[in-house]
């Protein structure tokens, strides 16, 4: 199925790539409809893509390739609403911000979007652990930036 | 704005579905309780403004800026 994409043009889009986001994301709610698409050109990223606004689109990326430790528990009413099956495990995707002209890039671990991909469905979870942070960043700009520093912005 | 008084251990219905119940009150802080069907998503206003924010800032990102970060990213490896 092709798919209009302001960014990226018109796209095929597998139906193996849709997801349905009962909630939407925070702050664009009413955005339900997306495919998740995989483009060579900018790996490792996907791309969210909304299916109703054609100028919506949201980069991620998966955060255990960045952060190996992480671990995203899902208290029970998540799990709940997404339809888990006791022993089913999620797939989670940080939303990726992308500044300073591509130099920087942090990722949401706070608020990962958890997929079930048997239903096809996904929720953006905002975790409790205060440890995960929303802007956790992977790329920066001043690669000299100090450990004490980085720290001190986290 | 509709200003309710609870005591400690009482409860406010909004709905049929949820319920808010007031566990703890100390040094200027409450604990609230808070009883939803899994379908209605709470949070804490500060944490839900961040999110929102960051949300709107991924979603703005031109392509080529992302065309930068990929090409970054695969040089570091972590591709």
């Amino acid at each position: 199925m092709k798919i209009h994409t302001a960014t990226l043009g018109v796209v095929e889009a597998a139906p193996d790539s849709f997801l349905t986001l009962p909630d939407g994301l925070i702050g664009f709610e009413e955005h339900k409809e997306f495919a998740l698409l995989e483009l060579a050109d900018y790996r490792p990223f996907r791309w969210l893509q909304s299916f109703s606004d054609p100028g919506l689109s949201f980069p991620v990326l998966d955060p255990l390739a960045f952060v190996p430790t992480y671990e995203p528990a899902l208290s029970e009413a998540d799990r709940a609403g997404l339809g888990f099956e006791p022993g089913q495990t999620p797939l989670c995707y940080a939303i990726a911000t992308v500044e300073d002209s591509g130099k920087s890039v942090t990722l949401n671990l706070r608020a990962p979007l958890v997929v079930n991909p048997a239903r096809r469905i996904a929720r953006q979870v905002v975790l409790a652990d205060s440890r995960w942070e929303i802007q956790h960043p992977i790329l920066e700009h001043a690669k000299s930036m100090s450990p004490a520093r980085a720290k001190a912005s986290h | 704005m509709l200003v309710l008084s609870r005591k400690l251990g009482e409860n406010i219905r909004i709905g049929d579905e949820i319920k808010v119940i007031v566990l703890d009150v100390r040094g200027g802080q409450v604990k609230l309780g808070i009883e939803a069907p899994h379908s209605v998503q709470v949070h804490r206003q500060e944490i839900y403004l961040r999110i929102q924010e960051a949300n709107r800032r991924a979603a703005s990102a031109p392509p080529t800026w992302l065309g930068t970060a990929s090409q970054g990213l695969r040089q570091q490896g972590l591709g």
